[in-house]
């Protein structure tokens, strides 16, 4: 894939994916952190 | 450098700083109060940007570009961690850190190190570190700052130098004047642009990344592979392991990620910091090292491959955007000194000098400790700037892996583990940065095929978890500590709604008002 | 039983009922209940401040309010106060003086401004005491659990739950 051996294709490709995917895990696992709060973040 | 770049990159100034006086003359006091106060702030997209720009810029700029140009497609090791450091660390600390750090009370990363893990030895022993470990990211800052500054205003080294470090000086002990704070969005934005604009411009130069990709394995096919180039890395697992772990676990080690997982208020703040993490650091940690890899095409004579992206830049942008770019690539680059400087003074100040030197210390002394230990980094840094330099790569790469080893069991246990105790903490640190340390500077790495960070982390969760255990009996966790810890501690279930609902800033008066209705006298 | 004793207590915009709103609309559970209120006490300082801007100082106030059981400080918008008369079986004591409390409200000011504005100053932070000042909390019971609710911003907190 665009011209990279096939180790190359699946350092680049591959750990950005399992990012994305442990993600959206998080995001869907975290569901109920949602709290209608007015944003008021303290970070620095 | 042409004219026009140098035109544009004042004008540049011109309008940050004119943006800044403008919000500081009309901003009426109560906007400022408003802002201090931490009332209106900006939302986790924009906090997650900035943090990611302007904590990295020296590094991802010339160590970033400086790798792939010459280890090729073995650079992205360190992208794969990296990709995923900030919803990794928000994802298993953040929340239940910021709800113990709000029970202690604690200003610092070193001071919330000592409440959990009860000893002076702890204190000093991170406080010195860190100041020591920081110093050495600084002077990483204040070769880019320099170097970059050289190349742009055609001034020769020492002076453009000396210029990048009075900015910097300037930026820490007058930030305040310069309204810093209400342009790093802005100026993350315009940098970050930037590295994209660049990446298209060597991209489409060089044909697409696929033409690219064939041009390099006639070039030099061992610049696409994994393992470095003419495969000086083959088969070593240990040394790969250590490029990932670096920005994902490794970045514990530093106390501004430590102290933003201890600032989020509300879980839903992680959350979303989270998501916008993950997104941005997808687009923008592997352009660099994509940008020095392509380098080796456009530029196959260059002097110094750390200089990669910004000779790529000023070779392929108009000369305007470059002005525009590497001013802001150089913003990011003092602001990011600037915050290493003022967390390093802090440190020194409160966690050492307040601590164990002067208790009684006025704020003025405070200060001063400060301002002196800040000049004093700063000479420091110009002198071994100035006659050894070496690569901003290297620095970064050997502080972070001191400070990761020896960290990350000391703040992830913290939460995550009742049983780690002062004796398992300190000596998880000391082992940790000490292996870490000697490897690197033993030249480990050739002989074991592990990198520094492998055998530091390996080691500094092996003395964690074996001497905490061995010593349960005379290094108790205190019970406060242990109270602090139970997030469950309930009879009963409690409806996660709830617990979702729930405002972490509350937790120290809800212990106060716990012990008070099933103990009677509302102390503890 | 126990004697009552008048104090100074934050004007809170959340009575009983709206706390009972807010845990039952979150849990579902209409059988739940005001138990009780609890008044929490905190010392509260102005702070008075100057910080350096490109158009000369520009001098500031803020509140601080320092949690009178534990020490810890934090800067606060401001709010109205009444007196009232509470019994001390829900008033919680203190155990930080006034002393420590001024001198921790000191370093919260200017910890915070020094964080916020990237600079190394003294800030010339003046601290000035306005004593104890208590916050109500309601402790609202719904069947699986124990809340406290903020009788000023309407924030809550899960409790532990004993059998009472």
């Amino acid at each position: 894939m665009f011209g990279l051996p096939i180790e190359t294709t699946l350092l680049v490709f591959g750990f950005p994916l399992f990012w994305i995917v442990y993600t959206v895990v998080f995001l869907y696992r975290s569901r109920h952190w949602q709290h209608d709060e007015s944003q008021q973040d303290d970070a620095s | 450098m042409s004219g026009t770049v140098i035109l544009f990159l004042a004008l540049y100034y011109v309008v940050v700083l004119g943006i800044g006086y403008w919000a500081m003359r009309h901003g009426g006091s109560e906007d400022l109060e408003g802002y201090l106060l931490g009332g209106r702030q900006v939302g986790p997209m924009a906090t997650a940007l900035t943090l990611q720009s302007t904590s990295m810029s020296g590094y991802m700029f010339l160590g970033a570009g400086g790798l792939g140009y010459t280890q090729g497609y073995w650079a992205m090791w360190f992208a794969a961690g990296d990709i995923g450091g900030g919803v990794l660390n928000l994802s298993t600390i953040g929340r239940r850190m910021r709800k113990l750090s709000q029970m202690f009370g604690a200003l610092t990363s070193i001071e919330y190190l000592e409440n959990r893990y009860p000893s002076p030895a702890v204190r000093v022993f991170a406080g010195v570190l860190t100041v020591f470990l920081l110093g050495f990211y600084v002077l990483a800052q204040l070769i880019a700052g320099g170097k970059g500054m050289a190349l742009v205003t055609g001034l020769p080294y020492p002076v453009a130098l000396a210029i990048a470090v009075g900015i910097i000086l300037i930026y820490t002990f007058m930030g305040g004047y310069l309204a810093v704070a209400y342009t790093d969005f802005f100026q993350s934005l315009v940098m970050l642009v930037g590295v994209l604009w660049i990446a298209a411009a060597a991209l489409i130069e060089l044909g697409g990344l696929t033409a690219a990709n064939t041009a390099i394995a006639e070039f030099d096919p061992t610049l696409l592979s994994i393992w470095g180039k003419d495969l000086g890395f083959e088969g070593q697992w240990g040394v790969a392991l250590g490029a990932v772990l670096i920005f994902s676990v490794g970045l514990l080690g530093w106390p501004h990620v430590v102290t933003r997982h201890m600032a989020m208020s509300k879980p839903a703040t992680a959350r979303k910091a989270g998501m916008w993490a993950t997104a941005w650091n997808l687009l923008f940690v592997p352009t660099p090292y994509l940008v020095g890899i392509l380098a080796v095409l456009i530029l196959p004579e260059l002097q110094d491959p750390e200089m990669a992206i910004f000779e790529i830049a000023g070779l392929l942008l108009p000369p305007a955007v470059t002005g525009l770019v590497m001013a802001a690539i150089m913003a990011a680059i003092m602001s990011t000194a600037d915050s290493l400087l003022l967390q390093t003074g802090s440190i020194a100040s409160r966690d050492l000098y307040e601590r164990f030197i002067n208790p009684k210390a006025s704020e003025r002394q405070m200060v001063m400790v400060s301002r002196g230990l800040v000049l004093a980094i700063a000479v420091i840094g110009y002198v071994v700037a100035l006659y050894e330099p070496p690569t901003v790569f290297a620095i970064v790469i050997f502080a972070t892996s001191v400070l990761g080893s020896a960290f990350l069991p000391a703040y992830f246990c913290a939460v995550w583990w009742k049983k780690a105790n002062t004796a398992g903490a300190l000596s998880s640190m000391i082992v940790g940065a000490g292996v870490a340390f000697a490897w690197e500077v033993a030249g480990m790495v050739e002989t074991t095929q592990m990198a520094p960070m492998t055998a530091g982390v390996a080691s500094s969760i092996t003395t964690m978890v074996v001497v905490s255990l061995l010593t349960q009996k005379i290094s108790p966790v205190p019970a406060h500590i242990l109270v602090v810890m139970d997030e469950a501690a309930v009879v009963g279930p409690i409806p996660k709604t709830l617990i979702a609902a729930s405002d972490a800033a509350l937790s120290p008066e809800a212990a106060a008002i716990d012990a008070k209705l099933n103990g009677g006298d509302g102390n503890d | 039983m126990t004697d009552p004793q008048q104090i100074v207590v934050i004007r809170g915009a959340i009575n009983a009922t709206d706390a009972l709103c807010v845990v039952a609309s979150l849990t579902g559970d209409v059988e739940a209940t005001v138990e009780s209120e609890m008044i929490y006490p905190y010392y509260c300082l102005d702070a008075d401040c100057s910080v350096p801007t490109m158009v000369g100082r520009k001098q500031l106030s803020m509140i601080c309010l320092v949690d009178a059981v534990n020490g810890l400080g934090a800067t606060a918008d401001s709010f109205e106060l009444k007196k009232e008369t509470v019994p001390n079986d829900i008033l919680l004591t203190s155990d930080i003086d006034a002393a420590e409390a001024e001198k921790i409200a000191h370093r919260t000011v200017t910890h915070r401004l020094g964080k916020k504005l990237r600079t190394i100053s003294t800030f010339d932070v003046r601290v000035t005491p306005r004593g104890l000042i208590h916050k109500r909390f309601w402790i609202v019971k719904t069947s699986d659990a124990r809340v406290m609710v903020d009788s000023t911003t309407g924030s809550l907190h899960p409790l532990k739950l004993r059998a009472a």
